[in-house]
């Protein structure tokens, strides 16, 4: 049985969604980037299967926090707010973290003690890891903290130039196998993992497909619409404003730009057959939007019977 | 402190060596590998053509030849990930490379793999690779629980994160980059193909940028149209210093781009075990004048001079006063904040920050 969460980065989406006229509903409009067999292109509206599954009453849970950046990890009151808007709305609640230098750990670790309190009111508060850092620091100091393996520790490829070449039927078996599986097909991984409590995978969905290979002790969860290709502690947009000396590095500020703006990228002089592509960077990351074959291919279940959590994110998770 | 050189040659080993290379890291993908798994899935990081030995006798020859002279080689498994399938063909090779080819030690990304290793009773060192992105304590100290000799530090760390990494964990081997082939992205959180035949990197592909504000998503226009778009020329500036500034080289043979020369007595201060130099592709010709200049601002530095003192040799050897000045070449650009003024490079005019 699959269940349905839900991703939101800041506590306005949150709130927003929550707090809709009792009980929380899917939002209708989402960012304009999916195909228009999900989307009606004049309006933005969800339509035909996908709003079909995405029924309020499977949603059990409500991720919250961003996997890319350590500036924009949430602060303790927003953090306390956020559980307990998820609480009244009687969803689980997953706190995302991103990967983190040692400032970010410190950070971390003053949520993590807030997010122990609150452990005692509510079940199940997961963390979604993606930095083995904050992985040994909750098996350390946070072990009543149910560790997530994010979408960030599998390193499968997410190049949208090249993978939806992998996918046809010239690919040597085991070759294309090899794109489309991950470490966790690997039992000594597995066992490390399950002995050091992590008992969820997730992943992104991939243009080439997704094999994946139950091992039957690990859950597994697919985040759509959105996948990601690439990120960094250099944030372009970041460097918006900034002295051009200045610019392009992984320790200056920024004026959260994420916020504001988003680059759509094209490469329509490409000399290669994939002058259509669309990709979208927020902040210092690049996201490639689902099309309507991969977003069934999970939906449908094609991708593993193992995988029962769909991870929506609404908007672009930053 | 000891210089890193790539190699996938045996000849290297000799000349590299002369030029002042204290150890040596290669990579191989054999023949049954590609016969298996296809050209486009790989051993390691770097693609298959110029990267790798091909065949574990040449590379069995290059470490005859290294321990001959008093060198390690290490050979580098760092693929972002291997899936079960692929450890069934890949461990008994590197079983054969540890064993009867005598490699000194593995160069891994997977957690997976070095778990597969240590199942299987594998005592030679395993160095945990960049992709890894060990860029906290906590994260070095998980690798070294997993039994990892030596760290190599992303390369988005700034010299004080470096030296407080170090100063917190003084028992396990540090690694740092120091020469050639940054990369605009973390590497390791980079799921691209890194170099397709014919294809630029995703980072330096031409994009055409539309900058939207987020609310509404409508394209940015007037003033704020025109400051995005000398942001985005900046960009690409900074993108063609990454690239090697355009491939380009000094008068004297030494490629240009990412560069860590300046950098080399702060990390020697720090307490920095192994200053690694990029490029296992590269020619020979690149590969030795990378180490002759690394070695020689090493020396410098070990035989007592001040900081001051082997930056200036620095940018002598370098010989792009302007390319250095604009701060965008440095791998460590922190390491500006001891004085050195910061130019424009098209714009001489103009100056950005003085610091």
């Amino acid at each position: 049985m699959r269940s349905w969460s839900i991703l939101f980065p800041d506590l306005e989406g949150l709130e927003g969604f929550l707090c809709s006229k009792g009980r929380p509903s899917i939002p209708e409009t989402l960012d304009p980037w999916l195909e228009p067999p999900f989307v009606d292109a004049a309006s933005g509206r969800l339509k035909g299967l996908f709003k079909e599954r995405l029924l309020p009453e499977k949603l059990e849970r409500a991720y919250f926090g961003v996997e890319f950046c350590q500036r924009l990890i949430p602060d303790g009151d927003s953090l306390r707010k956020a559980i307990s808007l998820v609480r009244e709305a009687r969803l689980s609640f997953s706190f995302v973290t991103p990967p983190v230098t040692d400032s970010g750990i410190e950070e971390l670790r003053s949520r993590f003690t807030l997010l122990e309190r609150e452990s005692g009111c509510s079940n199940g508060i997961e963390v979604v890891v993606n930095d083995w850092g904050t992985l040994r620091l909750l098996r350390k100091e946070f072990p009543g903290l149910q560790p997530v393996f994010g979408r960030m520790m599998n390193k499968m490829i997410r190049d949208p130039r090249v993978t939806p070449y992998y996918a046809t039927s010239k690919a040597p078996p085991d070759g294309l196998l090899a794109v489309q599986q991950s470490s966790l097909s690997n039992p000594a991984f597995q066992r490390a993992l399950l002995e050091w409590g992590v008992g969820r995978h997730e992943f992104d969905n991939l243009i080439q497909g997704l094999r994946l290979e139950p091992d039957g002790a690990s859950a597994l969860s697919v985040y759509i619409p959105y996948g990601y290709v690439a990120t960094g502690r250099v944030c372009m947009p970041g460097s918006f404003g900034l002295p051009k000396a200045l610019k392009f590095t992984e320790y200056m500020g920024c004026q959260k730009e994420c916020q504001s703006y988003t680059l759509r990228l094209r490469n329509t002089e490409s000399p290669f057959t994939n002058r259509d592509l669309e990709l979208i960077q927020r902040g210092n990351t690049i996201f490639y939007p689902h099309t309507l074959a991969m977003l069934e291919a999970v939906l449908e279940g094609e991708s593993s019977s193992a995988v029962d959590r769909i991870v929506y994110q609404p908007n672009l998770p930053m | 402190m000891r210089i890193l050189a790539p190699l996938s040659q045996v000849r290297e080993v000799e000349v590299l060596s002369r030029c002042g290379a204290d150890e040596f890291y290669t990579g191989v993908m054999p023949q049954e590998w590609i016969d298996r798994f296809s050209a486009a899935v790989w051993t390691n990081r770097r693609g298959p053509l110029t990267a790798n030995f091909s065949r574990v006798s040449d590379l069995r020859q290059a470490v005859r030849i290294a321990h001959e002279l008093g060198k390690e080689v290490f050979v580098a498994f760092n693929a972002p990930y291997y899936t079960s399938r692929q450890l069934d063909l890949l461990v008994p090779i590197i079983e054969d490379l540890l064993g009867e080819v005598d490699a000194d030690g593995l160069i891994i990304s997977d957690l997976g793999l070095m778990l597969v290793l240590k199942e299987r009773g594998v005592r030679k060192p395993l160095i945990v690779s960049t992709l890894a992105v060990a860029h906290n304590v906590e994260s070095v100290l998980f690798f070294r629980e997993i039994g990892a000799r030596r760290v190599i530090l992303p390369r988005q760390l700034s010299l004080s994160e470096i030296a407080a990494i170090r100063s917190r964990i003084p028992d396990m081997e540090i690694e740092a980059f120091i020469l050639n082939d940054t990369c605009v992205f973390e590497e390791g959180h980079c799921h691209t193909q890194h170099n397709v035949p014919g294809m630029e990197s995703f980072c330096y592909t031409p994009w055409d940028y539309e900058v939207l504000s987020n609310g509404g998503l409508r394209s940015v226009d007037g003033d704020l149209e025109r400051s995005w778009i000398a942001h985005l020329e900046d960009y690409r500036e900074w993108l063609w210093y990454c690239k090697d500034c355009g491939y380009s080289m000094t008068i004297r043979g030494l490629t240009n781009g990412a560069c860590g020369l300046c950098a080399i007595h702060r990390l020697h201060q720090a307490g920095i075990d192994v200053l690694k130099i990029v490029g296992r592709e590269s020619s020979i010709d690149r590969k030795a004048k990378s180490v002759v200049v690394v070695r020689r601002v090493l020396d410098m530095v070990l035989s007592g001079a001040t900081e001051d003192e082997a930056q200036g040799e620095a940018r002598r050897l370098r010989d792009t006063p302007d390319l250095c000045d604009s701060g965008y070449m440095c791998y460590y650009r922190d390491v500006l904040a001891g004085g050195i003024r910061i130019k424009v490079r098209h714009e001489p005019s103009k100056v950005d920050a003085e610091r």
